[in-house]
């Protein structure tokens, strides 16, 4: 589980030290940033598992954050429920510094939640979590009939497309007329 | 609630997809005419379409379609639509099973609507058993529309002349295995336009030394009916011998015409050494194995790259086996 806000935190230092070649390597502390979603919660994850983000990791790459400065700029992402954050969070700890699996069975059940964790883990560009939830969703119609595909994946029929493609252009029309409209009187 | 898929980002949606099988993309691309367009936005370069005209099924991505003559008086729980034609299927594991009214019909509607929709060429093309000449001429036409080029081709068609085949090999390059079993005569002087990796004729009594000379870049030859003779295969083997048909795996030759007199590569028939007992197995690129015993052992000039050979003048046909062992 990650740490929030309230919990414990270590130091990263802003320049990595260099061990002697001779000695043992001593262990670099590791660092650690900070995210949070909509809900505003923080949560502390460090820089290994963040690694899995590739989003993540380009912002962070060249940084140099010290823990203060980690701490006080956490990494916004306003467009993700904190609830699937969090899960994300957890799957990035889980899976820190090991080969994933082939499998992943504790994605959640609930297609509203599924939903969101692809789009959070498409966004942050966690290739092997995207597979994951991607496996699962195909896995969803297995077996299933045209228009039980149709249903579980809310596919509109082609009346429906064609209709809301009609709204969609007779929308556009309006829009260009009222910013033709607006410029008009801009003019004047 | 359901899960609203066409609001995924589009790299997401490719990749659910690429977890679907086979029958589930037919079933999706029924959805709608928008999930059609997203199916056939895929790429499947990697999956190949094998249309068998003898066993009736077309295969891809590890899946069968076979297609069935409708049984009068049989009820059947599910139907789909492929094209324009709605029919009764059943679907089991990997397996689907479609009923039309003419199963060879059925059949190349089936590729032509896979082809189309999952924009994928035909790798292999089986065109054998009870096909029309008036099917074999629309699948074949569907087939040289759409590719430059075909993994496997077998073309076992009665009533195909000379010059349909002729026709057939100029516009498409086999690459992996041309097999006529087709009766056909081929005119003195005539070559092939390319050679596949093998070649396979079930009647090859035009096939001349020439045609032999040409096959460089072939693994495998297997002619049946064969009238080359040894001073042909001396030729040849003479040639194996300095070097030339590097690629060369096997010859598998059957024919009435060899002697007992004219030596092969210095070797005089029959060719067999009984006390050889021991069976040599080899495979032959991706669909042939091949097994030798009695066999007499040459050697190539340049490389001392082994070969074994056998021409056993008792059986009938006469049969003349060459394998390299590299």
């Amino acid at each position: 589980m990650s740490s929030t806000e309230q919990g414990t935190s270590s130091a990263a230092p802003a320049e990595p030290t260099t061990a002697p070649e001779s000695a043992a390597a001593p262990e670099v502390p590791e660092s650690f940033y900070y995210v949070h979603g909509k809900d505003k919660v923080v949560h502390k994850v460090s820089a290994g598992a963040l690694q899995h983000s590739a989003l993540i990791h380009g912002m962070i790459s060249n940084l140099g954050y010290t823990e203060e400065q980690a701490k006080a700029n956490p990494f916004p992402f306003e467009n993700i429920d904190g609830d699937i954050l969090q899960m994300v969070v957890d799957w990035c700890n889980q899976h820190k510094g090991k080969p994933t699996p082939p499998e992943d069975t504790n994605l959640p059940k609930q297609k509203e939640k599924l939903f969101d964790l692809v789009l959070a883990v498409n966004y942050l560009e966690i290739k092997e979590l995207l597979t994951y939830c991607c496996k699962q969703v195909a896995m969803m119609v297995k077996g299933k009939s045209p228009e039980e595909i149709r249903e579980i994946w809310m596919i509109p029929t082609d009346a429906e497309d064609e209709a809301a493609e009609k709204e969609a252009k007779k929308r556009a029309g309006k829009e260009a007329a009222g910013e033709t409209a607006a410029a008009a009187g801009d003019a004047k | 609630m359901g899960f609203p898929i066409y609001r995924l980002p589009s790299v997401a949606l490719g990749e659910v997809m690429k977890f679907m099988d086979v029958f589930q993309l037919i079933d999706l691309a029924q959805c709608s005419k928008k999930s059609a367009c997203h199916v056939r936005s895929q790429e499947f370069s990697q999956s190949k379409l094998f249309l068998d005209y003898r066993t009736n099924y077309v295969e891809l991505k590890n899946s069968k379609i076979y297609a069935w003559n409708i049984k009068p008086g049989r009820e059947y729980e599910d139907s789909r639509q492929f094209g324009t034609h709605i029919v009764p299927v059943h679907i089991s594991h990997k397996i689907m099973e479609t009923y039309w009214s003419d199963r060879k019909e059925g059949l190349e509607i089936l590729v032509k609507f896979l082809a189309k929709l999952l924009r994928m060429k035909v790798d292999q093309f089986f065109a054998e058993g009870e096909i029309s000449m008036e099917r074999f001429n629309s699948s074949m036409n569907f087939v040289l529309e759409n590719q430059k080029d075909i993994v496997r081709f077998k073309i076992g068609v009665e009533g195909l002349t000379e010059k349909e085949l002729i026709g057939i090999l100029k516009q498409i390059k086999v690459l992996g295995e041309l097999w006529i079993s087709s009766n056909l005569f081929i005119t003195e002087g005539f070559q092939f336009p390319s050679y596949p990796e093998m070649l396979r004729l079930d009647h090859s009594s035009w096939f001349t030394l020439n045609h032999l000379l040409a096959c460089t870049d072939c693994i495998r030859i297997a002619l049946n009916e064969t009238t080359l003779t040894n001073k042909d295969l001396d030729v040849f083997i003479g040639k194996w011998k300095l070097g030339e048909y590097s690629k060369l795996e096997c010859l598998d030759f059957k024919g009435t015409e060899f002697d007992e007199k004219t030596s092969i590569g210095q070797l005089t028939p029959p060719i067999v050494d009984f006390q050889n007992q021991q069976k040599e197995l080899k495979l032959i690129g991706q669909y042939y194995g091949a097994s030798i015993q009695n066999a007499v052992n040459i050697r190539k000039d340049t490389d001392g790259v082994r070969a074994s050979v056998r021409l056993d003048l008792q059986t009938r046909p006469n049969q003349f086996l060459f394998i390299v062992w590299n």
